[in-house]
């Protein structure tokens, strides 16, 4: 099974100065290291007032709600939510409902032991029909955003309560990483009750069986939870009564409450904002976030991109390792190669890294027939990450004539007009005539894609003809061949030989740039300990002690 | 046109000419509008030459100096994507000035045209324009763009000029309209309907040469305001591209880096937006003491 295998990033491969590696790991060490000692601020509170852990995220879009969500919803699903595994920081799978799995007939047929005595925040037991119906429920819920997931895959009727402690998948084909599927990858599919309705309304219980139940929750503002008495696993004792979770656009914004003790953490942060926290008072960390998280698209079936020769040469003109140094601080992230393969163990490294190249760049052009470039949008949503890139976008293509005027949903942290679901979904076939500024329907664009332990779910919902989140839009029977074959490896080797497929596949048709995989970076101020956030952005609070 | 007429006309004429230059002679010895106009001058001409004298492109990014304070190479620093400080507050000028005397302009001529139609021909027509205009000032001109540009989703900067020189017409009809009730009294105008000049010629040959004094200060105080209305709406992400060099847009994108004590992106190009609303101020101000209004 593929697996990051690390939490902090490899600083010293991406190029960074010493200075900073030394940084960077003092501040790995002491994030480890139980506290010493407390900082006023919130969770210092008196006896008498409800000790509390304040968390910085990232702003909602959607619903936060397992049908719907698929954006910085996911962060308060987490907490709440229970899934059969959890992706932990390391990017490896924890047992959570499943006590254990294993594949048989090729990796078609998955078998999950179900954990005993599970019960839903509410005090009512967890059973096998409750899972059934929860993954059932995506095949028929409207909307479904995990639907996609199992395009392929897995049908309703492949989901089989074998008895009250046994649940089968009998995949349409087979899937080596099978159960990061039904982990909390799939971030909307934590288990809901039996005929739950797993859309908006669900929002006013958020009833599951994660470690935390919801307390309050103020859409697109803040969710505060307690401790779930129901919780299954009994060492979970949190030492504060109360999560926060509240969201900013900006991180660099929630770094003034940060400094002056009105929050504890930050979930996810600049490399920039990072660096400039004085390292006596807050640990910072770092988790391997796979391939997100942001992807850049060019539609390859409508627009000026259509031609992939126009994508190789914009591919071409970035200074990959310039910025990934220069603006990511060389912590932010590692270089990238164009395809969701290379930050995993099953790329194979002898595929040539791709550089910048302006002089090739402007014979593809010419070659193309557009030897002057021509003026396209880019469209995306205001994040400081992804504005950043767009702006890395913006300058590197004008070196070969392409005009890039940016168009940046939503200042205010929203990004309600391109993550609307209007086209949705993507499908081979079909061509959407026009640019709209959305995810789906723009001829250039960046989009979040959270940070997966193993690549498959961008293969499955982005990359192949049949992917319902494919911005690109690349119908491409050669990728998608080795897609299948990589999809259905059942050991690292052949992984290793479809990824290479996959990567000299992506390099060829380039339907979307990754300059750059993301290192996600948190902290917390000395006094928190045992706090942590996996590649998703997923807060992982279970064992946090608060001083 | 009889003798008589020929005469008062030929007079006015002279005496205009002769308060026109005591005007310019006391516009030379006000600090105020000298002060004003050298600072205008200068960011008129960072505009029109600003990209042919910064040291470096205002979009190149050299991440080898990323968010460096200002040093002798970088003069204001560089931001967080690398690109010089300097060099993107000199280009920036150009589209603010551009954008706020065009929407100024559109909306002076607007106005001015409004005001004198209805201070001129009074009675229902006037009542009903001006009621209209004053329910569209009663909105804060800012709200009225935000809801415009939201509406069209647009954000190109002629749109926002046209938008902003919508809201701005309001104020400048109503002061016009002032001015041309008053002008609208005196002899040269009812001299004037004697000689059976069409309306038109009455409006802006007798009737606007002299009402322009409250006029061009009205010009030069809207244009402060489209200043701030173009560098707000930049701020908010509505007007004009999210990453130009834009001034306000270069604060909407840095002001976070504050709290990085990374003062220097936001500071330069909000004291250049203050440089100029003040520069345009003090034009305002001299004119208002020079023509005594």
């Amino acid at each position: 099974m593929t697996i990051i295998d690390e939490t902090t990033n490899e600083v010293a491969k991406t190029g960074v100065s010493r200075r900073h590696f030394i940084q960077g790991a003092a501040a790995t060490a002491a994030g480890a290291a139980l506290p010493v000692a407390g900082m006023v601020g919130s969770g210092a509170a008196s006896a008498a007032a409800p000790k509390v852990l304040r968390v910085a995220t990232g702003k909602q879009v959607h619903p936060a709600a397992p049908w719907e969500t698929s954006d910085g919803s996911l962060f308060i699903i987490s907490q709440v939510g229970e899934w059969m595994a959890f992706q932990k920081a390391d990017g490896s799978l924890e047992p959570r409902l499943a006590t254990s799995w294993k594949s048989s007939n090729g990796a078609k047929t998955w078998t999950f032991k179900i954990r005993k005595g599970v019960k839903f925040n509410d005090g009512t037991p967890v059973t096998v029909d409750d899972i059934v119906y929860t993954y059932k429920s995506v095949f028929t819920a409207n909307p479904s955003r995990s639907k996609g997931n199992f395009t392929g895959l897995l049908d309703a009727n492949g989901i089989i309560a074998v008895d009250s402690e046994t649940v089968v998948f009998n995949l349409l084909t087979a899937s080596g990483n099978f159960p990061y599927t039904v982990s909390s990858v799939s971030y909307g599919m934590c288990i809901i009750k039996k005929g739950a309705d797993g859309g908006a309304a669900w929002t006013k219980t958020m009833l599951s069986a994660g470690p935390w139940k919801m307390e309050s929750y103020t859409e697109f503002e803040k969710t505060v939870f307690v401790p779930n008495p129901y919780y299954w696993d009994t060492n979970f004792k949190p030492n504060f009564d109360k999560l926060e979770l509240i969201q900013y656009t900006s991180a660099a914004t929630a770094l003034p409450a940060l400094k002056t003790g009105k929050i504890d953490a930050i979930a996810g942060m600049e490399a920039a904002d990072a660096l400039s926290l004085d390292k006596s008072k807050f640990n910072v960390l770092t988790t391997k976030a796979g391939a997100g998280f942001a992807h850049v698209h060019m539609r390859c079936n409508f627009g000026p991109f259509k031609d992939k020769r126009v994508r190789q040469a914009a591919a071409l003109t970035i200074d990959r390792v310039g910025y990934v140094k220069g603006v990511m601080k060389g912590i932010g992230g590692v270089v990238g190669n164009d395809s969701v393969m290379d930050p995993y163990p099953a790329a194979d490294k002898s595929v040539a890294q791709r550089k910048q190249d302006i002089a090739a760049a402007k014979e593809l052009m010419k070659a193309a027939g557009v030897p002057n470039g021509f003026s396209v949008d880019l469209s995306t949503w205001q994040r400081d990450d992804i504005a950043k890139y767009a702006k890395l976008i913006k300058t590197s293509f004008a070196k070969i004539g392409i005009k890039v005027n940016l168009v940046i949903d939503g200042s205010d942290g929203g990004g309600a007009v391109y993550y609307t679901y209007n086209p949705y979904p993507s499908a081979k076939g079909k061509v959407f005539e026009y640019d709209n500024h959305s995810w789906l329907a723009s001829n250039l664009g960046i989009v979040d894609w959270a940070g997966r332990g193993v690549p498959d779910q961008y293969l499955q919902r982005e990359w192949k003809s049949t992917a319902d989140w494919s911005a690109a839009q690349l119908w491409d029977d050669v990728l998608d061949a080795a897609i299948d074959e990589y999809i259905a490896a059942p050991n690292p080797a052949k992984q290793k030989i479809a990824s290479k497929k996959i990567q000299e596949r992506s390099l060829e048709m380039t339907p979307y740039i990754l300059a750059y995989t993301s290192n996600l970076i948190y902290c917390a101020r000395k006094g928190v300990s045992n706090f942590s956030v996996n590649a998703m952005g997923q807060i992982i609070a279970t064992q946090t002690v608060v001083a | 046109m009889s003798e008589k007429s020929t005469e008062i006309s030929n007079k006015s004429d002279a005496e205009r000419l002769q308060i026109r230059k005591e005007r310019f002679a006391l516009l030379r010895r006000n600090k105020a509008f000298t002060i004003g106009i050298a600072v205008l001058g200068f960011w008129t001409l960072c505009a029109i030459f600003g990209k042919y004298v910064t040291p470096f492109k205002a979009d190149e990014q050299n991440f080898e100096f990323v968010s460096i304070s200002p040093n002798h190479t970088y003069w204001f620093g560089t931001d967080a994507n690398g690109q010089d400080v300097f060099s993107r507050v000199i280009v920036g000028s150009r589209l603010i000035l551009v954008m706020s005397f065009a929407a100024t302009i559109l909306g002076t001529l607007a106005g001015t045209s409004l005001g004198l139609i209805t201070g001129y021909f009074k009675g229902w027509f006037d009542t009903i324009v001006m009621r209209l205009l004053e329910a569209i000032s009663a909105i804060p001109a800012i709200i009225i763009a935000l809801l415009a540009i939201a509406a069209i989703d647009g954000k190109s900067p002629t749109l926002t000029v046209f938008i902003i020189a919508f809201v701005f017409t309001p104020n400048i009809a109503r002061t016009v309209r002032a001015a041309v009730l008053a002008e609208a009294e005196f002899e040269y105008v009812a001299a004037a309907k004697l000689r059976t000049e069409r309306t038109p010629h009455i409006l802006f040959k007798e009737i606007l040469p002299n009402v322009m004094p409250p006029i061009i200060v009205e010009f030069t105080v809207r244009l402060g305001y489209a200043i701030f209305a173009i560098a707000t709406l930049s701020f908010l992400g509505a007007g004009v591209e999210y990453g130009s060099p834009n001034w306000g847009t270069q604060i909407s994108e840095n002001w976070a880096q504050i709290f990085n004590n990374q003062w220097w992106p936001t500071a330069f190009p909000a004291i250049a937006i203050a440089s100029l609303a003040v520069s345009v101020n003090l034009i305002s101000d001299g004119l208002l003491e020079v023509f005594e209004i």
